[in-house]
């Protein structure tokens, strides 16, 4: 085994570690709430994603539960299967099954396991026998009894299921792992730069980067006093230690960039291995992998993208006879190409397969009650509807996708980056997958505005325009709260000392500024006394103590030193063009 | 997870006054003592929650315990504020002052009280008495239910 290939295994298990871990607390509550949806969802995801990684990075054994054990799971999604104690008990089983071969992973990667049992017992469960009473609380590894033969084949499906999205994801890691090895380390590769690094945990550079702020605010004040202080020493000096802070400052910032290389270096891996599973021929292009972006975001971009990837492949290229019949070569291309703009990361996956029929999308949307049938639906608007949940137009349940759940994963992780994912395709031609990411979770751009004495931070990617409205362009109306007209349009307006529970006595609006936002799909715009600035600040995460506050997703360090919170706009008016219940302090009930 | 007390009766502890109680919590929970901040209050929080403040970089939260307890502040002392570090919580307590660390010996400390408070059970850990005088030691967790308000969180 290569070191690479170490340092991949031993990634993906701490990695499945964390998501059995959650897909635990998942299944057990879900089993205290069974009618919650979410839970069931979540579990459906984890245990797509440790197939993947499994199999990715070569633990076949593990591949193949986690496989079998989504199978399991989607059919008692659809409804073919309930989800009473017995399937629960079965699931949970599997996810100990899981656990215990992370532990023999750990001490010996090369560990095999039986789970022939187990998986029997998710095949049985499958077929809709309810499991006899003794396997199923009987151990998996004990299930040699006669009874229990054809429940060990029900499992070993789940167990494959399980496997393959544990090695799935064990690939990704795979690559991830290696990307960071190629970037973090003296490399042979050409590609890789030979610069010396060493590994920081993240942990020790927030705090380097809370120091940092600190002293450019301290940096501030005392270039403030030495203007003022007679001694031209301490002037020039002063100067120097800005030009000294500001130069800390800007590689302090860039710390917790990482190039996208390693992540692209994966899905080529898995470009390679879905094609030679599917007998595609492709070829894989990455242009742009030197883009840097923050850790934590790449971390969570990479199962988006493996999902798109796959999909490309799987969905997108044809198969070379048919690419020959259209008059196409028979290799397939993909390229990944990422790229900085306008202070967003933009990443595009491009295939040139055979692209999408917006007629077939919204048919096949109709059958599986994702569009009601009446829905009048633009082409650009059909292709977005890859993104539903439960969409999937393959007939077929293969290894690769076509589960219907892909794709709406990647929506909801990017969204989670606060990224967004579009398509764009053309019938017979191919298709674009457009991702926009932030460069960084850290650093937002943020316009500071004044409500009364305090100040709020509002992040600048959530403002659609601020105008100062004159006295006659709001409307106030007894039961629909004030109104604002702009340009023909007419705007439920808010003021922000009312949202945040003040009572503070009205002012003559027209000095006030108007700020529009969007929430859930509607323009709404917030009064505010004044913008005080625009300026890129560094989120700090409210304590728990605080954070069940929704109106607030953080806080900021002013130039001042003083903290401001940072506004969540859309959960302030909470979406509804209703005027908002003054919130109630949630301590309280429970205080 | 609040830390067990009994364990280590010979522990050190902080005095505080509020009022004119006295109060003292376990030295191993203060990272440090400051003076009051500039704090940056937040809407939707209860009263005793006095806002967030910049501790070097880092933002805390901030609560007065007398608020808390119902307790009239002593107008006449310099107030501090003690920042706790109750893993995985940080946060700040304003208290009226800092008296001095408690090092009790095993007589001085009678742990259980059966004492009544309407702010939770087990808030007061032990009873310390020198020269007939008490100070009550207390769980800071349990005396702001940080635990409740993480659950609510989750619930909410």
């Amino acid at each position: 085994m290569t070191d690479f290939e170490l340092e991949l295994k031993q990634g993906f298990l701490e990695e499945a570690a964390q998501l059995l871990a959650d897909a635990e607390q998942a299944f057990l509550e879900l089993e205290n709430n069974p009618e919650a949806p979410e839970q069931f969802d979540k579990i459906l995801r984890l245990a797509h994603s440790l197939k993947g990684s499994a199999k990715a990075v070569g633990f076949e054994d593990m591949g193949k539960l986690t496989h079998e054990m989504e199978s399991l799971l989607l059919k008692v999604k659809k409804g073919t299967l309930k989800l009473a104690r017995p399937m629960m008990d079965l699931l949970l089983r599997c996810n100990d099954q899981i656990r215990a071969m992370l532990e023999g992973l750990k001490a010996d990667l090369n560990a095999r396991f039986d789970c022939t049992a187990l998986l029997g017992e998710i095949h049985q469960a499958m077929q809709g026998a309810s499991a006899p009473a003794t396997a199923v609380t009987s151990p998996p590894i004990d299930q040699n009894l006669p009874t229990a033969g054809m429940q060990a084949d029900e499992l070993l499906a789940n167990f494959e299921s399980l496997a393959e999205t544990t090695r799935q994801h064990v690939q990704e890691l795979h690559q991830s792992k290696k990307a960071e090895a190629t970037a973090s380390s003296p490399s042979p590769t050409k590609a890789a730069a030979s610069e010396e690094s060493i590994r920081v945990n993240l942990a020790r550079v927030e705090q380097l980067l809370n120091y940092v702020g600190e002293l450019v605010i301290l940096q501030t004040v005392l270039r403030e006093q030495a203007h003022s202080s007679g001694s031209a020493l301490i002037r020039s000096t002063t100067h120097q230690l800005g030009k000294v802070t500001q130069e800390i400052q800007d590689l302090s910032m860039g710390l917790r960039m990482v190039p996208i290389k390693p992540t692209f270096l994966k899905m080529q891996r898995i470009v390679r291995d879905t094609a030679g599973q599917l007998g595609r021929e492709v070829i894989f292009e990455m242009i742009g992998e030197e883009t840097e972006l923050d850790k934590t975001v790449l971390e969570r971009l990479s199962d988006p993208l493996v999902h798109i990837v796959r999909n490309a492949v799987d969905h997108g290229i044809e198969d070379p006879r048919r690419r020959f019949d259209a008059g196409k070569t028979t290799e397939g291309k993909i390229r990944l190409s990422a790229r900085q703009q306008a202070g967003q990361l933009v990443i595009e996956i491009t295939d040139d397969g055979g692209g999408m029929d917006a007629d077939k999308l919204r048919r096949k949307a109709v059958e599986k009650g994702v569009l009601s049938p009446n829905a009048q639906l633009s082409d650009s608007e059909a292709y977005q509807l890859i993104f539903a949940a439960g969409f999937s137009t393959k007939e077929q349940v293969t290894d690769i996708s076509g589960r219907g759940v892909g794709m709406d994963v990647v929506k909801t992780n990017i969204q989670a980056l606060q990224g967004t994912v579009q398509v764009e395709t053309e019938l017979g031609k191919g298709s674009t997958f457009r991702i926009r990411l932030p460069l960084t979770l850290a650093i937002i751009q943020g316009m500071i505005i004044r409500c009364g004495n305090e100040r709020f931070v509002i992040p600048l990617s959530q403002v659609l325009e601020s105008v100062r409205p004159g006295q006659a362009d709001i409307t106030p109306s007894t039961i629909a709260g004030e109104v604002l007209s702009l340009r023909g349009q007419t705007i439920p307006l808010f003021r922000l000392d009312q949202l945040l529970g003040r009572r503070i006595p009205p002012k003559n609006a027209h000095d006030a500024i108007a700020i529009l936002y969007e929430a859930h799909g509607k323009i709404h715009a917030v009064l505010v006394d004044d913008i005080v600035g625009q300026h890129q600040v560094v989120i700090k995460k409210l304590g728990q103590e605080v954070a069940h506050v929704k109106a607030f997703s953080g806080s900021a360090i002013l130039g001042d030193g003083k903290p401001a919170l940072i506004l969540e706009l859309s959960e302030l008016t909470g979406g509804s063009t209703k005027r908002p219940a003054p919130h109630r302090p949630i301590q309280e009930r429970t205080a | 997870m609040s830390r067990k007390h009994q364990a280590r009766a010979e522990d050190r502890f902080l005095r505080f006054s509020m009022g004119k109680e006295d109060f003292a919590m376990p030295l191993l929970q203060v990272r440090e003592v400051i003076a009051v901040p500039e704090v940056t209050p937040v809407p939707f929080t209860p009263s005793h929650f006095l806002g967030v403040m910049n501790l070097r970089g880092q933002v805390i939260s901030v609560f007065d315990l007398r608020k808390k307890f119902g307790i009239t502040p002593n107008e006449s002392v310099e107030k501090a504020v003690i920042i706790c570090d109750l893993a995985p919580l940080c946060i700040g307590m304003l208290v009226d002052s800092i008296n001095s660390v408690l090092s009790p010996t095993p007589e001085q400390l009678s742990e259980n009280p059966e004492i009544q408070t309407s702010l939770g059970k087990d808030l007061i850990t032990h009873v310390h008495t020198e020269n007939q005088k008490l100070t009550l030691i207390i769980d800071i967790a349990k005396a702001l239910s940080v635990e409740d308000r993480i659950l609510a969180a989750k619930a909410a």
